[in-house]
């Protein structure tokens, strides 16, 4: 029930947001007599705004028949790491570069996260960066970041 | 149609480079289909930035390889584990699992990978005669018929079935507010982009996609307690070849199966899924020993196997016919089209017919390397699964990471897919649909493009949408796809009170 209403009111947030955002544009494009650039947003953030208020309401009123499963807090902790991580790696590209950073990443997760052991995690991430390698940089011939090494 | 598709085979076999993508293709599909939790969607999502750089024929047989690839592999870790590889193997575990208790894994696998086989097939012939017919009938749409299909399209996709109805229309909704982002098509103006730069072009469906299936499914998998490591791989090869009567005896189970599931696949939504419950109904209907049924029947293996492959030929031609795709799968691989300057309608073949006619013979071409690979290889793809599982987390993340950054370049993106990852997995743990979301964001600016060209055109008539026919039957069907849930729920509820009475 948490998370459900949670997640509820932030959607209902993101339709006021747009709702509010859509009033800025016109309805009505008159020089070309036709639907301006805000009808369509505004209608759609119009609905959602009343489907979301009623599935609140259905949500409220379930009260907590329905408990949540609860998720391991070191589950949840391995979750908000893996997006830090990911939040950080793309700082590191810009120092590091883009493949280096991803090695970093892997490894961390493979070996803090997965519990791997650190031969085998290294193993693994040097093998996946090759791989990138020949298929982005070479292959692709994506100008990846290179960052310090470049 | 018959010389067009003959010209196909030749330009596919006669293109090694189209050929070796094909072969990655099922082999990749195989693997993610049988890794539970990931599925068509997650996998051709993933490998979406890779087709970029490829040419146009290449990139579409490995999208639509990877689609096949996973519907094949969802049923060894269905038979194997009992854990479904996706949704259209769910079904395939009812008898493919106790199958596999009694010791007929090996006949249990090559069933269904023949069953899938003769589905597949099926699927390729509706797809070789029924696209070009549709196509020629799409000419004659205009913006409002197109408008209204949409509408149908959106609204079927929806799912209203659900026990909450609710949740999949507002899904739908968002997934429509989200692609109006970007710079107005009609007057150019900048519309709801927080004045972000980045979002004057709107957001890049690969971006999307990646973020709410690969970066959610990583979230997800951390977790799940599914494992594949109790998976029996000492699969002996000589059980994988069943005798000739017991495959043929299996053949009407099959054919009932592919035509459910063409024609469901045909029809936008769940296609697989949907048509693999219902060909498991038909054929415990039919059956002479009901009673066998989740018990290891042959039958209830092998019908929803074929049927949910045959949906995949089904999903894609509307795919190809009205660019509107039949399937969340169907709208990856639609993305991808995109993506690589092929603009799918009734137009694609006239402007690419080569690529489509030569994509069509890849497919059967796959359906060929899926049913050797999946009789022969399968111990080693069981022996595959089990030992990659462990690092999946790290590499689909990794792959998210740098893929997405590939499509334009830019960290924003990456942002992107961070932040639609995070939507993706608490739509999931709140039970939203995400297909109908990302089918609404990719039918989003047609919807909208057409409903605005149909109102210009009748200069601001809003009447215009009732009074072409096309256009009519598709709002009257519509009207009874929204009402007829609970028209459904009342019956019931006045049954049962009678009932109770």
């Amino acid at each position: 029930m948490f998370v459900e209403r949670y997640f509820g009111l932030f959607l209902l947030f993101i339709s006021i947001v747009f709702l509010i955002m859509s009033f800025g544009l016109p309805v009505y494009s008159t020089n070309l007599g036709a639907v301006g650039a805000g009808f369509f947003p505004r209608i759609i953030s119009i609905l959602i705004f009343l489907f979301l208020c009623f599935h609140l309401i259905q949500v409220m009123r379930l009260k907590k028949k329905e408990s949540e499963e609860e998720v391991d807090k070191k589950i949840r902790f391995q979750q908000v790491f893996l997006i830090l991580l990911l939040a950080v790696t793309i700082g590191l590209s810009y120092f590091i570069g883009m493949l280096a950073s991803i090695g970093v990443f892997m490894f961390t997760i493979l070996a803090f996260v997965q519990k791997i052991p650190w031969f085998k995690a290294f193993t693994f991430t040097i093998v996946v960066l090759i791989l990138m390698y020949l298929i982005f940089e070479l292959w692709l011939n994506s100008p990846l970041p290179l960052g310090i090494f470049g | 149609m018959l010389s067009e598709l003959l010209t196909g085979f030749t330009t596919m076999l006669s293109s090694p480079e189209a050929m070796l993508w094909c072969l990655i293709g099922v082999t990749l599909g195989t693997i993610i289909g049988a890794l539970p939790g990931l599925g068509p969607i997650t996998g051709m999502a993933l490998l979406l930035p890779l087709t970029f750089k490829m040419d146009q024929l290449s990139s579409l047989i490995l999208l639509m390889s990877i689609y096949l690839g996973s519907m094949y592999g969802g049923r060894i870790s269905s038979i194997l584990i009992n854990v479904p590889g996706d949704g259209g193997a769910i079904v395939t575990t009812f008898d493919g699992y106790p199958l596999a208790r009694k010791g007929k894994a090996g006949y249990a696998l090559t069933l269904s990978a023949i069953a899938s086989f003769v589905g597949g097939v099926f699927g390729f012939a509706g797809m070789v005669f029924l696209t070009t017919i549709l196509a020629r009938y799409a000419l004659m749409f205009g913006p409002t018929e197109y408008f209204s299909l949409i509408l149908f399209t959106l609204i079927v996709a929806c799912g209203l079935t659900q026990k909450n109805p609710l949740k999949p229309i507002i899904a739908t909704l968002l997934g429509l507010l989200l692609s109006t982002i970007g710079t107005d098509m009609v007057t150019g103006e900048e519309r709801l982009t927080f004045g972000f730069v980045e979002l004057w072009d709107g957001m890049n469906i690969a971006v999307i996609g990646i973020g709410l299936f690969g970066i959610s499914e990583v979230l997800f998998r951390l977790e799940e307690k599914v494992t594949t490591r109790g998976m029996k791989t000492d699969i002996k090869f000589s059980s994988l070849f069943p005798k000739v009567s017991e495959v043929v005896s299996n053949t009407g189970s099959m054919i009932r199966g592919s035509i459910i599931g063409f024609i469901v696949g045909v029809l936008p939504g769940p296609g697989g899924l949907l048509s693999t419950f219902l060909s498991y109904t038909v054929e415990k209907k039919l059956s002479k020993k009901p009673e066998e049924f989740g018990k290891g029947a042959p039958a209830g293996l092998s019908g929803p196997e074929a049927s949910n492959n045959a949906s995949v030929g089904g999903a894609l031609i509307p795919t190809f016919a009205l660019g509107i795709p039949g399937s969340a799968s169907a709208a990856i691989l639609m993305g991808g089209l995109l993506m690589v300057g092929l603009q799918p309608g009734p137009l694609l073949f006239e402007n690419s017919s080569t690529i489509v006619w030569a994509s069509f013979a890849g497919f059967f071409i796959a359906n060929v390397l899926l049913l050797v690979l999946n009789v022969a290889f399968v111990p080693a793809f069981a022996f595959l699964i089990q030992k990659i599982e462990l690092f999946l987390v790290p590499f689909i993340a990794a792959f998210c990471f740098i893929g997405v950054y590939m499509i334009n370049y830019s960290f924003f993106d990456i942002w992107l897919m961070i932040i639609f990852g995070l939507l993706g997995y608490f739509f999931r743990k709140t039970n939203f649909p995400l297909a109908p979301f990302f089918f609404a964001f990719i039918l989003g600016p047609m919807l909208e493009d057409n409903l605005r060209k149909a109102i210009l055109t009748a200069t601001g008539d809003l009447t215009v949408f009732f009074k072409s026919p096309i256009s009519l039957f598709f709002l009257i069907a519509t009207a009874i796809v929204l009402v007829l849930p609970h028209i459904r729920k009342n019956k019931t509820e006045i049954d049962s009170s009678s009932k109770n009475m």
